[in-house]
């Protein structure tokens, strides 16, 4: 029993740094800001009152927020498939025997160096002043990438993929490493090809990862705020406005905290959610193994 | 014979399409290196010629208007501390979660993981009013303790992964020999998760280097100035001079990618041993 | 085994040391009198610093103002301001942040909501009150035009909170080269405008600068024009609004503002263009000789002098009539100052104000920013531009209201989607109806 509560005291003790630092700058804060949702703060206003759900009400019939909704889904679909599939394609090349395939890693790794600000500033200049240089000079007529109403997310979703594509690639590296190489080589043995070898191997054996980089992905991209503030102002007509990019102006340009925390906690609900269900199906598919 | 000019053609396709992705990859990064030596009318005629002559106005701007130096030097320091502070607190908690067999063990960890799943924007006012509470606005501290507690979630999420994985055995051998916790934590521990700290290490140490939107609401106005906030003098409302902002980038790029460079072999075998 | 141990408490006992190490590094930097410092660790060390420091500094100030000016022209005249105060004022330092107003807007609210103001601000009307001194009875309020202070205070029922330093305005910039190489008169009604607009169109010259990239841009042209189209004749039209006596939906000045600006800022432009130009570039267009016309406000002048010092341009209200006198100029105080309620310096600040507010500081002012001045007596030829101003002015032929006196929850749903109506997203009664929601929702939630 002593040995018991030395235990527990040990593990706790090695915890407590992480969880009073947590408490402190994430706990209370997110907690007060989930109160703030069922009041009407306003501003630097330092009263406000108590309104239940009525902020929740509001969201839910406010037709531009249902748009960003919409705005946000896809930036994320986009991103988060096509991303993920270019990691893992850029993971299979740079796993097997290849020339300076250290130098070839740190160029895609280098753009996620870069904090989304800056990268939305880099490619901003990319799509306002390269773009049309290179349609002039190829005679294409000219035409704007960020107006035009069906291009402003993929281009969007282009710049994040840009940008994170080198960091789920060493993730996915990282786990085709650690695929055994005897087993490799014993179905090469067997006569599997690179498809075969791929499709009943090597996906399969990775596939926790995948679920992984999933959910990672999706609560990164949802979250997007910066490339639509530096590149669009959220425009055209409101395209490419994201959740949190609405989040930000309801707070800071029309000051209502309330509303803006209650906008908020409806993202929170949306990627938890999505994260539950892939956590579900990954649950549901190791009960199969 | 067949087999083996088959290889030698996938081999061929493999190496085209990985460096006409990498072509890509590199063309924006080219364009900022390519602009930030040409003149502010030089890129407004074009974005993609070669600049005129080696223009190196920009780079003396920035060095002599934004306080370059120290600020480098101040970013440099908080790096070293935060991150430092950042692998201890993580490896402890990590190993922590992953061994401690009680209900709070699990709960914890969802409630760390849920910080992946909120904006930072939503609670950005609310922290700012804990951290003035403590008395830590414009402190150096208060920055770092805030970029150790915003940090920590995915480093932990990887080092608890990484310590399931240890035998048990090590741990079982070192207390039998007589070892306390705390000692074998120390000595043994630690030591055997080295790759995946240097792994965090050298992720975090990225984040902080390049971080502006905690940087500028806690720490604020106060001196010598981060790097982040330094630059953003060129960020201002109207203020559109490419030819300065890309060689900003340019500049204080340089650093991180020599860094990333010499740490390479690190991230992904941190990530592939756990 | 003990031994071992120890090793683990030394490194706990330098961890702290490291951190008490950091405090006292961090506040030492911040006060600049690392004198005063006291040795210990936690985070209160640097409050008590400033405590300690009070009692033999009686004269001592350093005032902090945190400024939405980024520009070059107002950065200069600060610094000037300061070093001349300082010769009468050698006690007091400054310590002046310029930062865009995005980012300035965010520090005001996480700074208020922890009680820790900054001494001076530049005004924004998303401060509230409580947060600001009232400078009414100052006697260097009296040193200002008297109109300028009243509608800089315009939102507030009493009291005077923002000390205006100069007039701004917006309005349509013209290129007279470009109109007088194609033999066109400078236009004075609205059918005159079309007229020169088409025969620039014919020639192939694009006659308005516009960018949607960056909103702001054709934004700064629709408050003008509802200025003039609402404010103008009925400057007590937003009071009627909230008895309910108006609707967005039914008021021709409105739809009057939001078709001519459909028509002219926008369908005179050149939208395949438009996106990848900023605000940087439309005022090179203008300046180049590239259009002929340019919305935009006093703000956007420097810029174009940047690009071409000579550049022979002038400056109209935007034509909203087929009768010129309907045409006048949005003028309002632009940059003011406020002191923050908080603030521990305050009498260092009103000092600092008063001289501000003195002649020759205002000279300053006017000739770094190019802008004139609110001080009485102080007349600077900052720019040729300012005899287009003063005719407005003189002739009585301006209007005071621009966005500053709407609430920001209805600015903000009017920035998001006045771009909607231009580009055919939203109909006129879509529009309106949004708007009318959001005017509802304003003065709820304010």
């Amino acid at each position: 029993m002593k040995k018991k509560i030395k235990s527990n005291l040990f593990y706790g003790l090695l915890l407590l740094p992480a969880l009073v630092l947590f408490v402190l700058f994430f706990i209370i804060p997110v907690v007060q800001s989930t109160w703030l949702s069922f009041t009407d703060s306003y501003g630097m206003k330092s009263t406000y009152n108590f309104v239940a759900f009525d902020n929740y009400k509001e969201a839910l019939r406010d037709l531009s927020f249902k748009k960003t909704i919409n705005a946000t889904t896809k930036y994320a679909l986009l991103s988060v498939i096509f991303g993920n599939i270019l990691s893992l394609v850029l993971a299979l090349l740079l796993d097997s025997k290849l020339k300076f395939k250290n130098t070839l890693r740190a160029v895609f790794f280098i753009p996620n160096i870069m904090s989304l600000l800056v990268v939305g500033y880099i490619w901003s200049f990319v799509y306002t002043s390269v773009f049309p240089d290179i349609f002039t000079l190829t005679g294409i007529k000219n035409f704007t990438i960020l107006g035009n109403k069906t291009l402003v997310v993929p281009a969007l979703a282009v710049v994040g993929i840009w940008n994170a594509a080198g960091y789920y690639m060493v993730i996915y590296i990282a786990a085709l490493q650690g695929i055994s190489e005897d087993l490799m080589e014993a179905a090469r043995i067997d006569g599997a090809g690179f498809y075969h070898l791929l499709r009943y191997i090597r996906l399969p054996l990775i596939a926790p990862t995948i679920f992984t980089c999933l959910i990672l992905s999706v609560a990164a991209h949802m979250k997007v705020f910066e490339l639509p503030y530096t590149m669009t102002s959220g425009g055209p007509v409101g395209m490419s406005t994201t959740m949190v990019y609405k989040i930000y102006t309801t707070a800071f340009n029309a000051n209502r905290n309330g509303y803006a925390a209650a906008q908020s906690m409806i993202l929170f609900i949306i990627i938890a959610s999505i994260t539950l269900v892939l956590n579900y199906i990954m649950k549901k598919r190791e009960e199969k193994l | 014979m067949d087999r083996k000019t088959g290889n030698k053609l996938v081999y061929g396709i493999k190496v085209i399409c990985v460096w006409i992705l990498a072509a890509v990859f590199l063309a924006p990064l080219l364009l900022v290196v390519l602009n930030s030596f040409k003149t502010k009318g030089e890129i407004m005629t074009s974005a993609i010629a070669l600049p005129g002559s080696f223009y190196l106005d920009n780079f003396i701007t920035i060095v002599s208007k934004s306080n370059f130096v120290s600020s480098f030097l101040c970013s440099l320091f908080i790096v070293a501390v935060t991150t430092s502070l950042t692998v201890l607190v993580s490896a402890m908690a990590g190993y922590s979660l992953a061994k401690w067999k009680s209900r709070i063990a699990g709960i914890l960890m969802v409630v760390i993981m849920s910080t992946l799943f909120v904006p930072f924007q939503v609670y950005m006012v609310a922290m700012i009013v804990v951290v003035r509470d403590l008395g830590l606005t414009g402190s150096l501290l208060g920055l770092i303790l805030v970029y150790i507690a915003l940090g920590m979630p995915v480093p932990i999420f990887l080092c608890r992964s990484y310590a399931v994985g240890m035998s048990k055995e090590i741990e079982e051998a070192a207390i039998i020999d007589g070892c306390s916790k705390w000692t074998m934590f120390l000595r043994i521990i630690l030591p055997l998760m080295k790759p995946i700290l240097a792994t965090v290490a050298v992720l975090n140490a990225l984040w902080v280097w390049g971080e502006f939107l905690v940087a500028f609401l806690v720490y604020g106005n106060g001196k010598p100035m981060t790097l982040p906030l330094s630059q953003r003098y060129f960020y201002g409302t109207y203020s559109n001079q490419w030819n300065l902002i890309l060689a900003n980038f340019l500049i204080s790029s340089i650093p991180v990618v020599l860094f990333y460079v010499v740490m390479q072999k690190y991230i992904v075998k941190g990530i592939t041993a756990g | 085994m003990k031994k071992k141990s120890g090793k683990g408490l030394a490194l706990l006992v330098c961890l702290i040391l490291v951190c008490t190490g950091i405090v006292g590094c961090g506040s030492a930097s911040n006060d600049k009198n690392p004198d005063t410092q006291e040795e210990t660790g936690g985070g209160t060390a640097t409050e008590e610093a400033t405590a300690t420091q009070a009692p033999d500094t009686e004269e001592k100030a350093t005032i902090e103002i945190l400024s939405l000016k980024t520009e070059e022209g107002p950065q200069n005249a600060f610094n000037q301001m300061f070093e001349s105060f300082r010769k009468a004022h050698p006690n007091v330092e400054f310590d002046i942040q310029a930062m865009s107003s995005d980012e300035l807007k965010t520090t005001l609210r996480a700074r208020s909501a922890s009680g820790d103001m900054p001494d001076i601000i530049t005004w924004m009307k998303e401060v509230e009150p409580e947060y600001l001194l009232d400078l009414s009875g100052e006697s260097f309020i009296s040193n200002l035009n008297a109109d300028s202070v009243s509608a800089a205070n315009a939102i507030y029922d009493d009291g005077v909170y923002a000390m205006p330093v100069d007039n701004g305005y917006i309005g349509l910039y013209y290129n007279k080269d470009v109109l007088e190489a194609n033999g066109l008169e400078v236009p004075k009604t609205v059918s005159e405008l079309k007229n020169t607009c088409e025969a620039l169109k014919a020639k192939g010259i694009t006659p308005f600068a516009s960018s949607l990239s960056d909103l702001s841009v054709p934004y700064m042209s629709l408050i003008a024009l509802f200025s003039e189209t609402v404010f103008g004749p009925n400057p007590d039209w937003s009071a009627q609004m909230d008895a309910g006596e108006h609707t967005i939906l039914e008021d021709s000045g409105w739809k009057t503002a939001f078709d001519l600006h459909k028509e002219f800022v926008y369908g005179y432009s050149d939208p395949d263009t438009a996106y990848n130009q900023s605000y940087d570039d439309c005022a090179a267009l203008l300046a180049n000789g590239e259009v002929a016309f340019y919305g935009n406000g006093s703000w956007a002048l420097s810029g174009i002098r940047d690009v071409n010092q000579d550049a022979n341009i002038g400056l109209m209200a935007f034509p909203v009539s087929e009768n010129e006198q309907d045409a006048k100029l949005l003028c309002f105080p632009d940059t003011a100052l406020s002191i923050c309620a908080g603030s521990e310096n305050i009498d260092a600040a009103k000092e600092f104000l008063a001289y501000v507010a003195s002649e020759e500081a205002g000279k300053i002012w006017s000739e770094n920013v190019k802008v004139s001045s609110t001080v009485n007596g102080v007349n600077v030829d900052y720019d040729p531009i300012s005899a287009d101003i003063n005719y407005y002015l003189t002739n009585n032929l301006f209007t005071p209201y621009g966005d500053r006196v709407l609430r920001s929850v209805f600015t903000d749903k009017l920035w998001e989607i006045y771009s909607y109506y231009m580009l055919d997203e939203y109909d006129w009664d879509t529009l309106a109806g949004e708007l009318d929601n959001a005017w509802e929702t304003a003065i709820k939630s304010q």
